[in-house]
């Protein structure tokens, strides 16, 4: 089965307490067969979660799973940035949370529209690699914002994003995540997330900007032998691996992360990127670090040495300050 | 190089709707552009304008734009990439193009994307027409000003 094809398996809200549940009860309370709760069942599987299975006892999940939840979002939400909600939609899967923003008319100027995703089919990473997540485990958000017109320092938007993922962290206590040019979101020496902006507009016209985010929040065994073998180079980590005692509530990280981006994106469009750059240089992972870039089939290798004030990566290679705009950028192996 | 000859040319640059002109003379050679050639190959921005239209195509009106001597194919109105970045064919790896040679495109239609520091720009047609080129390929850098497409309006 396509998990594109997916409504939201309504036995999934049943069997998030991790608790068994026989195959007649859940057909009962669902009001379905037996034989549509197994499809169901076999759907999730397909989601990679772990659903175990007995004659007996019937169904449960390996462990209990804290499902996104939009009352609690809406909850977390500030009175400024929840008047300016236009959307706020909730989905078990879907293709790409920027995808299914980006298909849909912009929101008017003021208004924000937010997609929150416990599992994308076709979750974009770098050079198309797949974002790997299941259900409970990882947080898929896009936000869509309409600017009146280009801002003046447009390309630095996703730089601009990666400063309201840090605001939202350390709001919840997740200390020690950095930025590392463009758009990766990095701590304990790996990689936590990822940030990905798609704009469109005519010229001199409205310009529409949705800003994905997806962030590691609960461990995933073998995802990070997974993301080295995509070639990734940086294993993954997970925020509540940075966290003593209980994991993160993924609700509220996706109310906080609504609120600083929604914030950010006024700010962005009134004052433009200066307001944020302090605060990006302050978190900046690459400073000071070897790296090589690559850009088709040119290379550079040099010393990250910061950012310019327009967002540009600063490398300097023999004696001299390269600015690099496009590209990708990873830390040169130690000899 | 003469400077009154110089200025002349930068007369006949103003006059004819071109982005650069070209001109050798034994082993002189003089280029002017109306966009800032002697930036760094990777400067980040140009000072205009992010969206604007892009110079080359002076009014982006029906009329044909006067097309560089040196350049006979392109004979229709070009698209050119409005930033440094590196260019994408495809919404993501493994799905069709947003279009292919022979497409009948409206003003406003997606023709590609380019992304720089991870964000994806989408790059759409400003006339409406037939596609007769593709120039650039996917995946690979693309200069400011660059030609990406070729549209026969």
């Amino acid at each position: 089965m396509a998990p594109s094809a997916l409504a939201w398996p309504a036995v999934l809200d049943l069997l998030a307490d991790g608790q068994w549940h026989s195959g007649s009860a859940l057909g009962e309370a669902l009001a379905v067969s037996r034989a549509a709760i197994w499809k169901q069942v076999r759907a999730l599987r397909s989601l990679g979660l772990e659903v175990l299975a007995e004659r007996r006892r019937g169904y449960r999940l390996d462990r209990p799973l804290d499902l996104l939840n939009p009352v609690r979002i809406r909850d977390e939400l500030t009175p400024v940035t929840r008047a300016g909600m236009q959307l706020l939609e909730v989905l078990l899967v879907t293709p790409s949370t920027n995808a299914r923003l980006a298909a849909e008319p912009a929101p008017p100027p003021g208004q924000i529209r937010a997609v929150a995703a416990e599992y994308q089919t076709g979750g974009r990473g770098r050079r198309g690699r797949r974002w790997l997540s299941p259900p409970g485990h990882g947080v898929c958000l896009s936000v869509a914002w309409s600017f009146e017109s280009a801002p003046r320092d447009l390309p630095a938007l996703s730089l601009v994003a990666g400063v309201a993922v840090i605001g939202a962290l350390q709001q919840l206590g997740v200390g020690g995540v950095q930025l590392k040019w463009p758009n990766d979101v990095m701590a304990a020496g790996g990689k936590v997330g990822g940030i990905l902006v798609d704009v469109s507009g005519e010229s001199g016209g409205p310009l529409r900007a949705v800003v994905g985010i997806g962030l590691n929040v609960r461990p995933v065994p073998g995802i990070a032998t997974a993301l080295l073998l995509e070639g990734g180079h940086l294993p993954a980590v997970a925020l509540d691996d940075l966290l003593p005692g209980a994991g993160l509530d993924r609700s509220v990280l996706v109310g906080a992360l609504i609120n600083r981006l929604h914030e950010c994106l006024v700010g962005f469009g009134d004052r433009g990127w200066p307001d944020v750059l302090p605060v990006w240089r302050q978190n900046d992972y690459l400073a000071g670090r070897s790296v090589v870039v690559t850009r088709g089939a040119d290379t550079l290798s040099g010393i990250a040495r910061g950012i310019a004030d327009d967002g540009a990566l600063l490398v300097e290679a023999d004696g001299r300050i390269f600015p690099i705009v496009a590209g990708d950028v990873t830390l040169r192996a130690p000899l | 190089m003469d400077i009154r000859k110089v200025k002349k040319l930068i007369e006949l640059l103003e006059e004819s709707g071109l982005a650069e002109l070209e001109i050798t003379e034994g082993e002189e050679s003089v280029r002017i552009s109306r966009h800032m050639t002697n930036a760094p190959p990777q400067y980040p921005m140009p000072p205009q304008p992010y969206f604007a239209a892009p110079a080359a195509t002076g009014g982006a009106g029906p009329a044909p734009p006067a097309t560089p001597a040196a350049a006979p194919e392109a004979t229709g109105h070009k698209v050119l990439s409005p930033m440094v970045g590196t260019y994408y064919e495809a919404p993501a790896p493994g799905t069709p193009n947003f279009v292919k040679i022979g497409d009948q495109v409206q003003a406003g239609a997606t023709l590609c994307i380019i992304e720089a520091m991870k964000m994806m720009n989408q790059i759409e047609a400003d006339v409406a027409g037939k596609v007769v080129a593709a120039l650039a390929k996917n995946g690979e850098p693309v200069e400011f000003g660059q030609a990406l497409f070729i549209i026969e309006p």
